[in-house]
C-alpha cells in the first residue's frame, strides 16, 4: 500500500509509505479533490511524509492542488521530523503552498486570516516587519549590523538626516495606502554598497544608484510576506530611485502622517520613512 | 556541481543585484558570465552567445519582460528545454511559485541570500538536471 488515510475531525492525513513521487502525487490529488468536495468541514490536508522525502517534479502536481484548497479556505501541510524536507520546501518557496509541520498539533484552525483594518502611524504590528526586514537585509547583503531606534512622528522632533539618495515604493492596497522610503546620506550609502558589492566607491555613480532600490525591494519583500500572512494583501511593487543633494522628502498623499525610523550602523545613520495615506476603500468594499 | 567553466547568464534590471550574483559566483569559482537587464535582452543574449549558456539565473520582477516571460520563452524553445533556470525574487508569493513550477523552473531563490545558500541551490539544481 502506498499510503494510509487517517480522517480527523477537521483534517485528512495521508501517511505515506514511500517518497512522494509524481505518480503518487497525482493519485493523491485526485482523491483529495473528491474528498474535499464531499466533506466540506475538512480544513486541512496533511501529507505525512515520515522521512521519505519529496520528488521535486511532484511540486508540479501539488502546487495547483494547494492553490485550489486555499481558495476553499483549506491549507495543505507536509508533516515530517526530517529537517531536510522543511528546508527543501522553504528554499523553493513551496512553504507558501504546503506548510511544513512536525506534528498534527501544529495545524492552524481557520487557516486564512481575516482582512485587517488600516494601520495607524504607530501600529507596531505594521511597522515591525519593516524594521526586521531592514536589519535582516543589511545583515545578509551588506554584512552590517543595524540597530533601529524608536520611531518618531515626522516633524514632531528635530532629527535631521541628510538625504543624498533614496529608494521609494508606493503602495495601494485595501488596508494601506502610502509610501515606504529608504533614505541615505552619500557616506553611509557608499559604505553599504562597498560591503554589498565588495568594492570601494568614492561617489554615487549612475550604476550604483539602483542599490538603494534593491535594498528597499528586499526589505519590502520581507515585510510584505509577514504582513500578507497576517491578513494584508500587498501586491508586488517596483522601487524608484530619487537622487539629489541634501534633499527633503514629502509624502504628498500622507493624510495619516509619516513616521521616521532611524537606524544606526558602525558607518553612520540612515532612516526609513513610512507615509500613511488613505487605504483604497474601493478595494476594501470589494473585498468585504 | 556545475563545471566552473560553464557560461552563466545573469538577468536583473538592477545592476547592483547582477553584481551581487556574479560576485558570489566568482567566489564559487565561476568566471564566464553574460549579463542582461531584462527578459527580452536576455533572450537575445541566449540566442547570440558564441558559446552555449549552461545556466540562467534571473530576477522575476523586472520591467518590460519579466523572469517568468523569459522562462516561458526558454521552455518553449526545443534548444533550451533542459537549460537549468533559477528564478530570484524578493517576494515569494504562492501563485508566483506555482506559476514558475508549472512552466518548468529548475529552482527558486528568495533575496537576500548568502553565498552558502546560492551554493546549495546550484548543487540541488545540478542534481535535478543530471537525474
Amino acid at each position: 500500500m502506498l499510503y494510509e488515510k487517517i480522517t480527523g475531525e477537521h483534517f485528512i492525513q495521508y501517511k505515506l509509505n514511500g517518497r512522494l513521487t509524481v505518480s503518487l502525487a497525482e493519485t493523491l490529488a485526485t482523491e483529495i479533490r473528491a474528498e474535499t468536495e464531499k466533506t466540506p468541514k475538512v480544513e486541512a490536508i496533511v501529507f505525512d511524509l515520515q522521512n521519505h522525502g519529496i520528488e521535486y517534479k511532484s511540486f508540479k502536481v501539488i502546487t495547483p492542488l494547494g492553490l485550489e484548497l486555499r481558495k476553499s479556505k483549506r491549507q495543505m501541510y507536509a508533516m515530517s521530523e526530517d529537517k531536510s524536507i522543511s528546508t527543501l520546501l522553504r528554499s523553493e518557496g513551496m512553504d507558501k503552498i504546503i506548510t511544513p509541520i512536525r506534528a498534527i498539533s501544529e495545524i492552524k484552525r481557520g487557516a486564512t486570516p481575516a482582512p485587517v483594518a488600516s494601520p495607524s502611524a504607530f501600529d507596531v504590528n505594521f511597522i515591525n516587519p519593516f524594521i526586521e526586514g531592514t536589519i535582516h537585509v543589511l545583515k545578509i547583503q551588506c554584512q552590517t549590523a543595524a540597530i533601529a531606534s524608536r520611531p518618531i512622528l515626522k516633524g514632531s522632533e528635530e532629527m535631521k538626516f541628510q538625504t543624498d539618495i533614496a529608494g521609494l515604493i508606493g503602495i495601494t492596497s485595501p488596508s494601506f495606502s502610502g509610501s515606504i522610503v529608504l533614505r541615505f546620506s552619500e557616506k553611509i550609502f557608499l559604505s553599504l554598497m562597498g560591503k554589498m558589492l565588495g568594492e570601494e566607491y568614492k561617489e554615487i555613480t549612475q550604476d550604483l544608484e539602483d542599490g538603494a532600490g534593491e535594498l528597499l525591494n528586499m526589505i519590502f519583500g520581507h515585510a510584505k510576506k509577514v504582513l500578507n500572512d497576517n491578513g494584508h494583501s500587498f501586491e508586488k511593487a517596483l522601487p524608484t530611485i530619487v537622487r539629489g543633494s541634501a534633499m527633503s522628502v514629502n509624502h504628498a498623499s500622507a493624510q495619516g502622517g509619516a513616521i521616521l525610523i532611524p537606524f544606526a550602523t558602525d558607518d553612520g545613520m540612515f532612516c526609513m520613512e513610512i507615509g500613511f495615506g488613505k487605504a483604497d476603500k474601493r478595494e476594501e468594499k470589494r473585498s468585504a | 556541481m556545475f563545471d566552473p567553466k560553464i557560461k552563466i547568464l545573469v538577468v536583473d534590471d538592477m545592476m547592483t543585484m547582477r553584481k551581487i550574483v556574479t560576485k558570489a559566483l566568482k567566489e564559487m569559482g565561476f568566471s564566464d558570465f553574460i549579463e542582461a537587464g531584462d527578459g527580452a535582452k536576455a533572450w537575445e543574449a541566449l540566442n547570440q552567445s558564441a558559446t552555449a549558456v549552461s545556466l540562467v539565473i534571473s530576477d522575476w520582477n523586472m520591467p518590460n519582460s519579466t523572469g517568468l516571460d523569459l522562462l516561458k520563452r526558454v521552455r518553449g524553445d526545443g534548444r533550451f528545454k533542459k537549460l537549468p533556470f533559477i528564478l530570484l525574487t524578493a517576494e515569494a508569493e504562492a501563485t508566483q511559485v506555482s506559476e514558475a513550477i508549472q512552466v518548468g523552473v529548475s529552482g527558486y531563490m528568495v533575496k537576500p541570500f548568502t553565498l552558502e545558500l546560492l551554493k546549495e541551490k546550484l548543487e540541488a539544481v545540478h542534481k535535478r538536471h543530471a537525474a
